[in-house]
């Protein structure tokens, strides 16, 4: 196979372990001075388009990987992680403005016009808006095959094979590149983007573009009426006897 | 005059990289940076008398142990706040399907 490209999507997000706050207006999600890092599923992403480079590396083949991330310049920090566990390049789409899965994938698309990879990896989900939309309006947008929700993933002279999850059980698809692949949470176990690899780096290539540069309509679509949080937990009770139970079943959660 | 002692750890290379990715690590730890910090300082001036090579290797060899466990319970903790939060009820609806479903007069699983 002669030199594979492989584009993966990082989005920035509010770290895993952070507790969520919703803003006093109740609009959005507080995301000032909070912790962010790179979406667990693109890392995951990330991490298979780096042994997959790899895995050739070894049978005397090429790969590239190209990390790209859509969003205000902080996104760099995320880029630079994907450049520490292995991507080769990364391109910033520059962009202050909310971002809807459309938007993200109309951005992907004009990239990946230019930059002509062989497949694209995405994350499943962000676990911040828990869209599961942008993997599957890009293959739309590009027309190209999909496999979602991977959890395992071979790859032949120009096509894959995909173990997906689906609801019950897996199903393995064949499909020929250029394809788009979104990631599962049992794919592999990506790699801690250590110190050394941090400052390696930092001398890595990482291209910028603006909204402007690639024309594309990033208007949202969708509107967001309200955010609020759940509901909080009402602690339990302890009972003294079997009859003071029995009671409060009948009486008070009214069960019996 | 400034000194490589004088900057803060994860930011020494070179021969100080086992300090630094250990302090580097610590910034994410969940008991808090300042809790890894301090133990890690109190480690390093445990050592600063060492005079043998073999023995300054061993310490540094531990040092690396340490920055692996350290990645790896970084994994399990995301993997598992993962798995929580979107396949436990998934898991949880599966398995109450399948009690559901059970005809324990033979025990057989009829889907």
């Amino acid at each position: 196979m002669s030199n594979l490209r492989i584009m993966v999507a990082c989005k920035r997000v509010v770290d895993y372990a952070v507790k969520i706050r919703v803003n006093a207006a109740g609009t959005a999600v507080e995301t000032a001075n909070v912790k962010h890092s790179m979406n667990p599923f693109d890392e995951i992403g990330a991490e298979q388009a780096i042994q997959i480079k790899e895995a050739l590396a070894k049978a005397n083949g090429k790969a590239e990987v190209i990390a790209i991330s859509c969003g205000p310049a902080k996104a760099q920090e995320t880029l630079r992680t994907a450049l520490a566990m292995g991507a080769d390049k990364a391109i910033h789409v520059e962009s202050n403005e909310e971002l809807q899965p459309l938007a993200v994938a109309k951005l992907l698309k004009a990239v990946i016009d230019k930059e002509k990879p062989d497949m694209v990896i995405l994350g499943k989900q962000a676990i911040d808006d828990d869209s599961n939309q942008t993997g599957q309006m890009l293959a739309g947008l590009l027309n190209w095959p999909q496999a979602t929700f991977a959890s395992k993933v071979e790859l032949s002279e120009k096509a894959m094979t995909v173990t997906r999850e689906v609801d019950g059980g897996v199903e393995t698809i064949k499909t020929a590149l250029p394809a788009i692949l979104t990631t599962d949470l049992r794919l592999n176990t990506p790699r801690y983007a250590s110190l050394p690899n941090i400052m390696k780096a930092k001398k890595k290539p990482l291209t910028k573009y603006t909204v402007a540069d690639l024309g594309v309509d990033i208007k949202p679509r969708l509107e967001t009426l309200k955010i609020a949080e759940p509901a909080k937990r009402q602690g339990g009770k302890i009972v003294e006897s079997v009859d003071d139970l029995i009671d409060k079943l009948k009486n008070e959660a009214k069960v019996l | 005059m400034s000194s490589a002692w004088q900057l803060p750890p994860h930011k020494l290379v070179g021969p100080f990289t086992g300090v630094g990715s250990l302090s580097y690590l610590g910034r994410e730890y969940p008991a808090g940076a300042d809790f890894f910090h301090a133990r890690l300082k109190k480690a390093f001036l445990k050592n600063r008398d060492l005079k043998d090579p073999a023995e300054i290797q061993k310490r540094i060899d531990l040092g690396d142990y340490i920055c692996k466990e350290i990645e790896a319970m970084y994994h399990i903790n995301k993997y598992r706040a993962m798995k929580k939060r979107y396949y436990e009820d998934i898991e949880a609806e599966s398995i109450q399907s399948k009690l559901e479903n059970t005809n324990w007069a033979d025990g057989a699983v009829k889907r």
